[in-house]
């Protein structure tokens, strides 16, 4: 039985104060504690109301059964292992059904207790509801994922650059046609990476960074590649503004390998 | 007034070691001759006086002298040469004097235009060394140790100072691009802190690509990043915290009674990450630029007098 319920019901054994029991049944965040097996031995009413009682009741129930059958395995081996092994366990993500009629992701923080002997003889656990959290932070990812891929499957050269000219970004087909990786060319000033030799325009206008920050611009340039080869271009610059702000927060070049021209 | 190198003098001089004659006399006339030319000349006027002594000694030389007479002469030629090195190691002695005293008190200037307290322990046995100083060696040693007192940095800051936004502000007006005092009133500050007892440090804030922005935009926008800057600083410090305009790419502070360094590093790092949207005006565009902002911590108690912070050039931040 646990200690918290022994204390609660005034039995004798409990080896805390009985304010504390009383604290941890008054946690506003799930708190449990489970067996050497994986046994619910105590629920606080905050895991209580967090439990869906169609699920049957959760004092006795096997902790990995609140999990979707795709974790639930995985879930009891990690446990059975703690069990055997000891040590301090880390901080994990389940996901568990709730009375709100559906899955959410909790971090689970928990420790070890202990037997006399000092053998593992159960876990405590407490656990924060981090669905919205888990979720916005899986949607950036993915919403990043999916703006880089684009732009790496796109066949023109791409390069992005900072509004100081720093580069911050290149595709494969900007690697291909300028002969520099990535990795090589992030955080150079973009003269140095590229410098430009000469741009012809339509409209005679000239490039440079403070241009490009500054207004769209389409022409034919000449530029040096990483090898100091020259190559010529079509290339289309434009500003970048941030949407919500409307600062101006960088450059974005396109550039293709120019058909003959005069320029 | 230069050491003229002996061997010049030897190569202009057809005497020669292949010019010694058979004749003993004649050699030694060769010898004293010889012996003058390889002396070191310091001044022309006594050089030349010597020399013409040397010669006229050296022509009382003839053939077959008596023994004593020739002894007699070569102890004239002797204390000669014995007058002359006399005068030339006190002449040597008294000008390394004068130069000693002019390095000191060109060194006590230098202090002074960095309101720097002359007798500060750090200071003194720098002066005291100057005066001191005699073999090559030692000269050498106190040329490293002013470059260390002066640019405690090293060579990186030697490189920064070329660039047109480091100059030093030590006023105490605050007419600059921050709307900061300058530098003078930090001293000020930190002199009335000092007296006061209480702790805190003095913190260095170092913009990045601030050359970068000059380049690209003009001083204008560097100006504007800086008055950025000092003012995101002003709202995050604590409203005792006082904040001055070091340099054209620098701010000072001098923030009190943080109970750790390492809470106050914590604190500073979580500024200088949320140091973002600075935006400068560019023909009409808002443009956001953001500034690496880098920081170097010195506990005022680590101070000896408040002076001590002008040694911070601002060209590079130092460790303490």
């Amino acid at each position: 039985m646990s200690e918290i319920l022994k204390c609660i019901s005034q039995k004798p054994g409990c080896g805390r104060h009985k304010a504390n029991c009383a604290a941890i049944e008054d946690l506003p965040v799930a708190y449990m504690e489970l067996d050497a097996e994986g046994v619910v031995i105590y629920a606080n009413p905050a895991a209580q109301r967090m439990h869906d009682p169609a699920l049957g009741e959760l004092i006795g129930q096997k902790v990995w059964n609140l999990l979707p059958e795709a974790e639930r395995e995985s879930s009891r081996l990690a446990f059975e292992a703690l069990m055997r092994l000891g040590g301090e366990p880390p901080v994990i993500r389940r996901s568990v059904y709730t009375t709100v009629g559906e899955y959410r992701t909790y971090e689970v923080h928990r420790n070890l207790m202990r037997d006399s002997e000092g053998k593992p003889s159960g876990v405590r656990t407490v656990s924060f509801d981090v669905t919205e959290a888990a979720w916005a932070n899986e949607e950036a990812h993915q919403a990043r994922l999916w703006l880089e891929s684009v732009l790496e499957s796109v066949s023109d050269a791409v390069i992005v650059m900072d509004a100081l000219g720093f580069v911050r970004y290149l595709n494969p087909a900007a690697e291909a046609l300028s002969g520099w990786t990535f990795a090589e060319l992030k955080g150079m000033v973009i003269e140095k990476g590229l410098p430009l030799l000469s741009y012809y325009s339509a409209d005679s206008s000239e490039l440079s960074f403070r241009i490009a920050i500054d207004r769209p611009s389409n022409g034919v340039a000449v530029l040096l590649d990483r090898n100091r080869n020259e190559l010529k271009a079509e290339i289309s610059t434009s500003p970048i503004v941030d949407k919500e702000k409307g600062y101006t927060i960088g450059v974005v070049s396109v550039l293709r390998p120019a058909k003959d021209c005069t320029c | 007034m230069l050491l003229r190198p002996a061997s010049d003098r030897i190569k202009a001089n057809p005497i020669g070691l292949g010019a010694i004659s058979a004749n003993a006399d004649r050699c030694l006339t060769l010898l004293i001759d010889g012996a003058a030319l390889n002396m070191p000349e310091l001044d022309t006027e006594s050089y030349r006086e010597f020399r013409a002594n040397v010669s006229k000694l050296s022509l009382q030389t003839p053939d077959r002298l008596p023994e004593e007479e020739k002894m007699a002469l070569i102890r004239n030629v002797l204390r000669e040469f014995e007058k002359y090195r006399g005068g030339f190691e006190s002449e040597l002695r008294e000008r390394a004097a004068g130069w000693r005293t002019l390095v000191v008190s060109m060194f006590r200037e230098l202090l002074a235009n960095l309101s720097m307290n002359p007798s500060s322990p750090v200071v003194h046995p720098l002066t005291q060394q100057i005066a001191r100083m005699v073999t090559a060696e030692e000269i050498e040693g106190l040329r490293g140790m002013l470059e260390e007192f002066l640019h405690p940095g090293g060579d990186g800051g030697r490189n920064s100072r070329l660039s047109p936004l480091k100059t030093a502000d030590r006023t105490t007006a605050n007419d600059n691009a921050a709307g900061l005092r300058g530098g003078g009133a930090a001293v000020e500050h930190l002199a009335r802190v000092m007296e006061q007892g209480r702790h805190g440090f003095v913190v260095l804030f170092q913009l990045g690509c601030l050359d970068m922005i000059c380049e690209r935009f003009g001083i204008e926008a560097v100006q504007d990043c800086l008055m950025a800057v000092s003012a995101y600083l002003t709202h995050t410090l604590r409203r005792d915290d006082a904040i001055f305009h070091w340099s054209d790419s620098t701010l000072l502070a001098i923030v009190l009674d943080r109970p750790t360094e390492q809470i106050l590093t914590a604190e500073l790092e979580r500024i200088a990450s949320q140091n973002r949207d600075i935006t400068i005006n560019v023909g009409g565009r808002v443009v956001m630029l953001r500034i690496p902002l880098g920081f170097e911590l010195i506990p005022i108690e680590r101070l000896t007098s408040a002076s001590d912070i002008n040694r911070l050039s601002g060209h590079r931040v130092v460790k303490w």
